[in-house]
């Protein structure tokens, strides 16, 4: 789906977040916070409300400037860069809050973020992206309905369509699958598999336990703006204070 | 808390002490620095720093409880102003009795039933409908005020304590002076108190903080927002009532501008916090006091000391912190714009062609003059319609960019009679709306609003009347089109009819083109264009060129309609006025501008031919202005309403209303005897749109309004569902999961993802 060019480091690293600190004044937000996707990978991050899920992704993203710390993309120290710049170098993203383009209709979104993309890569063409995508997540028959219309899973979709329209090697995807019906999440997982697997990497923040646990390669834990935990899904599962953490929560169990 | 010093920021820091030391430099007057005259200025500040801080602070209070900003706060101080001097001087009422009743009775009343009939209705609107209804009641105001009491007999309230005062460093501090700073003392008292000790103001800081969350714990938005414009209503009635001495007769459109002056003292406060807002005041009178006691402004910038609460304004802005994207989607979910077909922009084009070619001739005198202006503002404002409508950016300042292209036709006359001319009167307007867009880039919603009102103000004050400018008033011949001289005033018309159909077509094409939903995407969500690699600076900075290009043009063709060109044609009220039609007729479309243009028109042929005194004045203020207020219920501006209402139902009350828009429009343009001419065009175009707002309010408030099955793309779901839950008093609805969806979406919806929802509903 994407040419990934090998950062300096050459490991095949794709995001490398190093000592990331976010404070509003007093408040820490998150703290030292490091870790590193590799290509092709699906890395999860969970955590609970508050914890600092959402703000990381800003400031992977540029939206947050962070206090102190790195953000790398391909090796390439990306931290004083606005977003667009970011997207341009291959980051794409989801909201956790929906943040379509409510007014345009499903096929315009994904045309915008096509057609900007045209303006770093020459070679494709905006319509046939766009075609592509719309089929490719089951869209085609919505395209011409109006964002804000549609259901809460839906846009969703489109924002994940949106996303990918500009080709990033970088998907970050916040609560994607809330508001899916558990068909949806089956669907949207097996295309997230599908997506690892030709090369795209993926973080990813949910409460979807079986969604998450399932997906990922490997899973870090959030709380209070620290990493507690990182493993593999099985470890982290064992782990007592993600036990803790999510203690009288049934998905702790499953 | 300090933000870091960016290099830009710190840049941007040394050009405005730079030009601020040169301008101190320049203009010193030569008076001693002592600490006798450093104590003067003190003197002087503290009673403008009070009166900015009065001001300020009904501003705040009014927009931190309810989410307004309150452009018609001067308008309410200043007819508290006028009422007082009723009640004083034309009653002979005792002076404390008149304060009494004027301060804590009529002004108390006047902010609760603005807050009841208009603002609490509000409270969920976009925010360009606010601040065009708060503008809408401001003009309304002005104009009701000025056919009340004759603006041409003397209105002089006396100062509260005639004579005597305190002398301090030597100079006499007068007991109404005195009295402005010990009143603006007394409301910080008396508003920390309110909202630090009681239950009252409790809520008022719990709904600031959380709307959701108060209402959860029962706080009643209904009571705080009733409040808040009560304070706001008496702060402004405290201000005008002591201000005006100082300013000598009343005049209702001073009163209502000075409110200008103190949005810089709000943004010091950041619009939210009231001892912030009261520093700011402090440091605004100071700068005053300071420009008027150790310098002097001659020759070229003799206006320059009335610009400068505008100049500390954009000062302000440009140093406010703020978000570098703006994360959270827009509250308004309304589809402000329409896009026509091609095939309708050439049926609607050669109509329109076609009846100015036939009517043209037929007109003449104030009737033809008017039309042709008309055609120039509709001009101008189609400039407006790709920032305001969808870009979505609140800039309220047409005029400001106008006004360039007005100077260049004049001044390129000579060498460029033509079409070329207006061109580069076009190009050179969209140069300086780059250069208007480099602060506004840095600001968004609000902040842009204010900062445009700002730059209208110094662009009218201040630069227009330069020398180099439009200092005095000049002849302008008409254009030269293909070697014709456009001589006759039916020519020039087509001439410019066919000019707006160009560009409106342009914009059309703009609105269908890559550019246009990159404009749309950005306005949606900053957050969302900025992560798919759109850059906002670059889009915004291209959105303002295009709108400077057209408004340039407008502008030239305003002055060889007219064959003159002069500052008063291009007032800081008019701009915002004709801002405020064209939201009312659909600030999202390309036939809006033009009705626009032809509603203001109407007005002012109306007032010359027919209405003589104070109504005739004023109407063509208060009219826009009242329509203005009929917006709460046509969220998308007149025009697409009426035309997606005509469809939906044979002979709906919106089309009988459009209907009498045309009849009075006709009656003006044919010149219809007396009151028959009259009739039609003031109960077709004032009424017309309350009428349509009311048929709205019926669709959006009914509960059938939840399946409204026809038309998927008039009115959003989500719009009907926020309507419904802002009765509810609940801020925020949980949009999406609550969202309904029609049959047929369902049935697509269901195929493409293989699910069912039959049982679900």
């Amino acid at each position: 789906m994407t040419t990934v060019t090998q950062g300096p480091a050459g490991d095949g690293t794709v995001l490398e977040v190093s000592g990331v600190s976010v404070r509003f004044g007093g408040l820490v937000a998150i703290e030292s916070v490091s870790l590193s996707v590799l290509r092709g990978q699906i890395v999860g991050l969970i955590g609970p409300n508050g914890a600092g899920k959402t703000t990381l992704f800003n400031v992977i993203a540029g939206i947050q400037r962070p206090t102190s710390g790195i953000v790398r993309i391909g090796g390439r120290d990306i931290s004083r860069l606005p977003p667009y710049k970011r997207a341009r170098l291959g980051i794409g993203r989801t909201f956790q809050r929906l943040e379509v383009f409510g007014t345009l209709t499903v096929r315009e979104n994904v045309q915008v973020a096509a057609e900007a993309r045209r303006r770093w890569d020459r070679r494709i063409k905006p319509e046939q992206v766009t075609r592509e995508l719309l089929d490719r997540l089951h869209l085609d028959l919505l395209e011409d309905a109006t964002v804000d219309s549609l259901p809460t899973g839906t846009q969703r979709l489109v924002e994940l369509a949106r996303a990918l329209a500009c080709a990033p090697r970088l998907l970050l995807l916040d609560e994607v699958a809330s508001g899916l019906s558990s068909y949806e999440a089956e669907t949207m997982a097996a295309l997230l598999r599908e997506l690892a697997d030709d090369g795209l990497s993926v973080l990813l923040v949910e409460h979807d336990m079986p969604f998450i646990m399932g997906l990922s390669e490997r899973v870090s834990m959030l709380d209070h703006g620290v990493i507690v935990v990182t493993g593999t899904p099985a470890e982290v599962q064992a782990n007592p204070d993600v036990q803790a953490a999510y203690l009288g929560s049934r998905e702790a169990v499953s | 808390m300090m933000r870091a010093l960016t290099p830009r920021r710190a840049a941007g820091a040394v050009v405005a002490v730079a030009a601020v030391l040169w301008v101190v430099i320049h203009s010193w007057a030569g008076t001693p620095v002592t600490g006798n005259s450093i104590g003067q200025l003190v003197i002087f500040a503290l009673p403008i720093a009070g009166i900015y801080a009065v001001q300020a602070t009904g501003l705040v209070v009014v927009y931190s409880s309810t989410g307004i900003f309150n452009l018609a706060q001067g308008s309410i101080g200043m007819v508290g102003a006028f009422v007082y001097w009723t009640l004083l001087v034309q009653w002979h009422l005792p002076e404390l009795l008149a304060l009494f009743l004027s301060v804590c009775v009529f002004a108390p009343l006047f902010g609760l039933l603005l807050d009841v009939l208009i603002m609490r209705r509000l409270a969920q609107a976009a925010l360009i409908a606010k601040l065009v209804a708060t503008l809408g009641l401001s003009l309304a105001l002005l104009g009701f005020a000025n056919a009340i009491w004759n603006p041409n007999s003397p209105h002089a309230i006396p100062n509260l304590v005639a004579t005597g005062g305190v002398t301090v460093f030597g100079v006499v501090l007068t007991w109404q002076r005195l009295i402005t700073i010990g009143a603006a003392l007394g409301l910080a008292l008396a508003l920390r108190w309110l909202l630090y000790r009681t239950r009252t103001g409790m809520s008022m800081r719990a709904i600031v903080d959380n709307a959701d969350l108060a209402t959860l714990y029962g706080i009643r938005h209904a009571r705080t927002s009733g409040l808040a414009w009560i304070l706001g209503s008496v702060c402004a009635t405290v201000a005008s009532i002591l201000i005006a001495p100082e300013l000598g007769n009343l005049s209702a459109q001073t009163l209502s501008l000075l409110i200008i002056d103190s949005f810089a003292a709000a943004a010091v406060g950041r619009l939210r916090n009231l001892p912030l807002t009261y520093l700011g005041a402090l440091l605004l009178g100071l700068v005053v006091s300071f420009s008027s006691t150790f310098l002097q402004f001659g020759g070229n910038w003799a206006q320059l000391p009335t610009a400068i609460p505008s100049i500390a304004l954009l000062v302000v802005l440009l140093f406010l912190p703020e978000p570098t994207v703006h994360l959270g989607r827009a509250l308004r979910t309304y589809r402000m714009e329409s896009v026509p077909s091609w095939r309708t922009v050439g049926i609607a084009s050669a109509i329109v062609l076609v009846a100015t070619a036939v009517a043209g001739p037929l007109l003449s005198g104030t009737v033809m003059l008017q039309l042709m202006v008309a055609v120039a503002t509709g001009v101008i404002l189609l400039g407006m319609v790709p920032l305001l409508g969808w870009a979505g950016l609140p800039f309220l300042a047409p005029y400001g960019l106008a006004g360039f292209g007005a100077w260049l036709a004049w001044k390129l006359q000579p060498d460029l009679p033509g079409l070329v001319g207006i061109l580069v009167a076009g190009l050179v307007t969209a140069a300086v709306g780059a250069i208007a867009s480099i602060p506004a880039l840095r600001l968004r919603g609000l902040y842009l609003a204010l900062g445009s009102i700002a730059f209208a103000n110094i662009a009218v004050n201040l630069i227009f009347p330069l020398p180099a400018l439009l200092e005095a008033d000049h002849a302008v011949a008409p254009p030269d089109i293909l070697g014709l001289t456009l001589r006759s005033p039916a020519s020039f018309l087509v001439f410019a009819v066919i000019v707006y159909l160009l560009l409106a077509s342009g914009v059309v094409w703009l609105r269908k083109s890559r550019f246009g939903r990159r404009l749309v995407a950005t306005r949606d969500s900053e957050a969302a264009a900025a992560c798919v690699g759109i850059n906002l600076v670059e889009t915004r900075a291209i959105v303002f060129v295009i709108a400077g290009f057209i408004a340039g043009i407008g502008g030239a063709l305003l002055v060889e309609a007219q064959q003159f060109v002069s500052v008063d044609q291009l007032p800081l009220i008019g701009g915002l006025s004709i801002i405020l039609s064209l939201v009312v007729f659909g600030v999202g479309t390309t036939s809006g501008p033009l009705v626009a243009g032809l509603m203001t028109a109407a007005f002012a042929v109306i007032s010359a031919n027919w209405l003589h005194g104070n109504w005739g004045e004023t109407l063509t203020v208060v009219g826009p202005a009242l329509a203005a207020l009929g917006l709460i219920n046509l969220p998308r501006g007149a025009v697409p309403e009426i035309v997606a209402d005509a469809r939906d139902h044979p002979l709906p009350l919106a089309a009988r209303a459009a209907g009498l828009v045309i009849g009075g429009l006709v009656g003006i343009l044919f010149q219809l005897p007396g009151w028959v001419g009259i009739a039609l065009a003031v109960v077709g175009a004032v009424l017309g749109g309350v009428l349509a707002g009311l048929l709205a309010e019926r669709r959006s408030h009914s509960l059938d309004a939840l399946a409204w099955p026809d038309r998927p793309d008039a009115i959003p779901p989500s719009a009907t569902v926020q309507a419904a839950s802002a009765d509810a008093g609940i801020d925020r609805p949980d949009l999406g999961l609550s969202r309904d969806i029609d049959d047929l979406t369902r049935a697509q919806l269901e195929a493409a993802l293989g699910i069912s929802t039959a049982g679900v509903r």
